[in-house]
């Protein structure tokens, strides 16, 4: 029997934009059943690596494999089995959320008595039930961040790729999708998640990536990451570089 | 404070693309020039009602060009500035001085120096008045254009406010059609810009030019030059209160603009969308038809388009019956149609990012363009028929019938094609949709498509229109049922094969798209855009053998997916321009058989007799073969196996140094 392939596979991933190279030969391996966390600081290029592994940004060179599906050569098999959140990108703007979701649900050919279960799960399990006719152009930036989580669930994906899922949502509606997230995760299910959050990475991950200007500085489970260091945020320091320890403007006294 | 936002606004123009500046600068520079030039040589007993009249063109223009294009210079935005601590007037003094800074202004202030000019005409006391004139003149123009796009994106907060604004469009359009057949019907026996020239404006049309705050100007020159220095100053005082109202007016617009929200209060699922929902088959392409009947309903910028389509259609005919020329009745379906496929050439511009979920679904970019098709003939089609066949029974044409039942549906195949085409290959990306900021109307400038494909529907509707006039003139019925079976045919044929052209795009470079849709052109139109292109171009090779059954819609994906930069600027180029002369030399030879004595714009007319007829068809002749140069471009064979890279394209061979090009990708 062959061993059963990594849920998620980044393999060599380059873009250059202008004189920039955003992302220089990025390699990650997520385990299947994995909780991933990828983090870096501002500007590393995490979310154009997640971009281009999922299909949405044409990568120089590299690519990525879905389940040994890969992302540009085999997109129909590898896109059947991955949710994605992305970070900032409009969603058609002019449907309520249920409408959203319905939509989204119908458009992967789910029968009517799913796409009603489903959307009716994830409107009250988000608590978005309220919100359910409002348009999405109307909706918040952490109900934003919801109704996206709830679309990239509602086809039952195997992989989640989710771009900074927790930014700007409130703690109560944190610790629903986090319970979410992990009950998907004990089900079998593998997580990606991007972040410049190192406790949060180091409370719900079980595997960590740092990328910091554009490459892989260390990769593996959270403790290897962590190492000889007290928690997460030290070695992240430790790896990137500590910036020059700014005191504070003489001006704004 | 004032001074800061225009370097603010110098900076955004230094960073942007100058292209369109350079192009449209150009163009206005000449429509500017030609102004002064109408003040300076025209006779003197109608120079006045020509100048105000043209004025009042440019005050139109002004003020309908923003909300009917891309919601009017956005780089600003009162948003930015509500938390600075200043007052509101200085707020507006910034801004007003801001938009002086670019292209338009100047280009317009040009225009207005043709007051200077005739008041020079006029004298001496007439030229002082006119240095005051002209400041006065550019002001008020660029004033009116702000409060009424201002107004625009207020109203369109409300129903009834996107009705108002559709028709006030739809009314400048109309009319535009209108003045065009009124035109080409009179000048079949007389020459109307000559008499134009001659005896100026007629009467109440001037009256109407000089009443226009454009025309105040002229009328305060003109006043001070026949002696009246006393009405001179009225006007003049006239244009400085009249611009004092406005930027009162403007500065509660921007106000209200910065201190509220930019969308109404949730609407339920009423009216005929969600009745026509209930029939939707509930898979895939149910679900793309479902959501753009409601974005097409909902989004105040389509709601506009939609609505300014079909105004425009019924506005035709009511200018037809009130003028007693109905032959403009049976017409207005197509028009309507026309329209249409015009103010729905940008759909996944105006949606915006919002690709990405169709980019990740499985196979849904063919549902996604294919239900667009769908809901574009639902909305569209049902409407302008009826108007059509309505109009024809009402009015008793029956001449109409063979002429609508050919080209009706080549038409509308063509719309239904081309608009989606258009939309997937040379979108005009603006703000994305969630961060339209305060204007509701904020979207990319489709401008240069409407050019391209206006002409191209024409060409469309060209062949099936010719074989019913040979079928009609000849007497031969058997010719017109053959017209409207080739209208059918053609129609199916360009809406299912462009369609196909469309998603098989979106499949293979979607990915690119959403790159243009977030971060303009500029930011992609790169190098790894066209090493793709080639890429795709060899891998072609390999799969051509088994699409030989639709060989002529594989080529032109392919030719479209490899364009080179230079072969996508000669069909931009030879798009905007093949019309012209295919228009002169039809026009032309229909004069010279009909024996028209009026030249009127048909440059071939003006030769000397012996020299027309050669010179018509030589139109003709360059008319096709800019045609045939966009169609070889369009459908050029497979190259054999380039030599190397770079070498596969006709127009590279040119290039002094191949093998540069080809490292340099």
């Amino acid at each position: 029997m062959t061993p059963r392939p990594p849920a998620f596979e980044l393999y060599g991933l380059c873009k250059r934009f202008g004189a920039k190279q955003a992302v220089d030969h990025v390699d990650l391996t997520v385990p299947s059943g994995s909780f991933y966390g990828l983090v870096g600081p501002n500007g590393a290029g995490k979310t154009t690596s997640l971009t281009m592994a999922v299909g949405l940004l044409r990568p120089d060179s590299g690519g990525a494999r879905v389940f040994g599906a890969d992302v540009w050569s085999d997109p129909l098999r590898a896109k059947s089995m991955i949710g994605v959140l992305p970070d900032g990108m409009a969603m058609p703007e002019r449907l309520t959320g249920r409408e959203l979701l319905t939509y989204l649900a119908q458009l992967r050919g789910l029968d009517r008595g799913q796409v009603g279960e489903r959307v009716d799960d994830l409107l009250a399990g988000l608590g978005l039930d309220e919100a359910e006719n409002t348009l999405i152009i109307e909706y918040s930036a952490g109900m934003r961040k919801k109704i996206g989580l709830a679309g990239a669930l509602v086809h039952a994906p195997r992989l989640l790729v989710l771009d900074e899922p927790f930014e700007a949502v409130d703690p109560v509606s944190a610790t629903v999708i986090k319970g979410i997230l992990r009950t998907f995760t004990d089900g079998g299910g593998s997580v990606v998640i991007s972040s410049h959050v190192m406790a949060l990475v180091e409370q719900v991950c079980d595997h960590v990536g740092v990328i910091a200007r554009g490459r892989v500085l260390a990769s593996g489970t959270t403790e290897e990451v962590r190492g000889g260091h007290a928690g997460l945020e030290e070695a992240f320091v430790d790896l990137v570089g500590a910036p020059e320890p700014v005191k504070g403007f003489a001006w704004l006294a | 404070m004032v001074g800061v936002m225009v370097r603010m606004k110098l900076a955004i123009l230094r960073n942007g693309s100058s292209t369109r500046r350079l192009v449209g600068g150009a163009v206005g520079l000449v429509l500017a020039v030609l102004t002064v030039l109408v003040s300076v040589l025209a006779p003197p007993e109608s120079v006045v009602g020509l100048l105000a009249t043209v004025l009042g063109v440019w005050l139109v223009c002004w003020v309908v060009g923003p909300s009917s294009g891309s919601g009017g210079d956005e780089s600003l935005r009162p948003e930015y500035f509500a938390l600075e601590p200043v007052p509101l007037r200085t707020l507006m003094a910034g801004l007003l001085a801001s938009s002086f800074v670019g292209v338009t202004v100047p280009v317009t202030a040009v225009a207005s120096l043709s007051l200077f000019t005739l008041a020079i005409r006029f004298g001496l006391l007439a030229a002082l008045v006119a240095l005051v004139a002209v400041p006065l003149t550019v002001v008020v123009i660029v004033l009116c254009s702000r409060v009424f796009t201002a107004m625009i994106g207020a109203a369109m907060r409300t129903r009834i406010g996107i009705e108002i604004s559709a028709i006030q469009s739809a009314a400048v359009l109309a009319a535009g059609f209108s003045v065009f057949m009124v035109h080409q019907a009179v000048s079949q026996h007389t020459d109307v810009f000559a008499m134009l020239w001659n005896e100026g404006v007629s009467a109440p049309y001037s009256t109407v030019a000089l009443a226009l705050p454009s025309g105040w100007g002229v009328f305060a020159v003109r006043a001070a030059g026949e002696g009246s220095p006393l009405s001179a100053l009225g006007a003049l005082l006239g244009l400085l209160a009249f611009a004092l109202v406005l930027l009162a007016v403007w500065g509660v617009l921007v106000r209200r603009r910065v201190s509220s929200p930019t969308t109404g209060s949730a609407r339920g699922g009423r009216g005929v969308t969600h009745v026509l929902q209930r029939f939707l088959p509930s898979g895939p392409t149910g679900a793309v038809i479902a959501r753009e009947l409601r974005t097409w309903g909902k989004d105040p910028r389509r709601a506009l388009e939609l609505r300014v389509a079909l105004w425009t259609g019924v506005l035709v005919c009511a200018m037809g019956l009130s003028v007693g020329m109905t032959f403009m009745i049976p017409l207005a379906g197509l028009i309507m149609v026309a329209l249409a496929a015009l103010m729905s050439l940008n759909v996944y511009a105006l949606d915006g990012s919002a690709l990405w979920q169709t980019l990740l679904s499985p196979g849904a970019e063919r549902r996604d363009v294919r239900g667009r098709q769908i809901t574009w003939l639902l909305v569209f089609v049902p409407i302008s028929v009826l108007v059509t066949v309505g109009g024809i029974v009402f009015t008793g044409q029956d001449w109409a019938w063979p002429w609508v039942a050919a080209v009706l549906p080549a038409l509308v195949g063509a719309g239904a094609g081309l608009s989606v085409l258009f939309a997937v290959l040379w979108p005009a990306p603006g703000p994305e949709p969630h961060r339209h900021g305060g204007s509701p109307l904020a979207s990319g400038d489709p401008s240069g498509q409407f050019t391209v494909l206006f002409p191209l529907l024409l060409v469309c509707s060209a062949p099936p229109a010719a074989l019913t006039g040979l079928g009609v003139f000849s007497g031969n019925q058997d010719i017109v049922w053959a017209a409207i079976a080739f209208g059918v045919v053609e129609g199916l044929l360009l809406g299912w094969g462009l369609g196909r052209v469309a998603y098989r795009r979106l499949e293979t470079r979607g990915p690119e798209l959403l790159g243009t849709l977030r971060w303009g052109w500029d930011a992609t139109a790169g190098r790894s855009v066209e090493q793709t292109g080639q890429e795709r171009s060899e891998g072609a090779v390999g799969e051509a053998g088994d699409e030989e059954e639709w060989a002529l819609f594989t080529r032109l994906e392919r030719n479209l997916d490899t364009l080179s930069s230079r072969s996508g600027a000669a069909l931009a180029v030879l798009g905007l321009t093949f019309w012209l002369p295919l228009y002169q030399g039809t026009a032309s030879l229909i004069g010279i058989l009909a024996g028209a004595d009026h030249p009127s714009w048909h440059l071939p007319l003006h030769l000397p007799g012996p020299f027309q007829l050669p010179a018509a068809v030589g139109m003709l002749l360059l008319g096709a073969v800019m045609v045939g140069a966009m169609l070889r471009i369009l459908f050029r064979a497979l190259p054999e196996r380039p030599p190397g890279p770079g070498n596969d394209d006709g127009s590279e061979s040119a290039d002094p140094e191949p093998g540069r090009t080809g490292t340099a990708r």
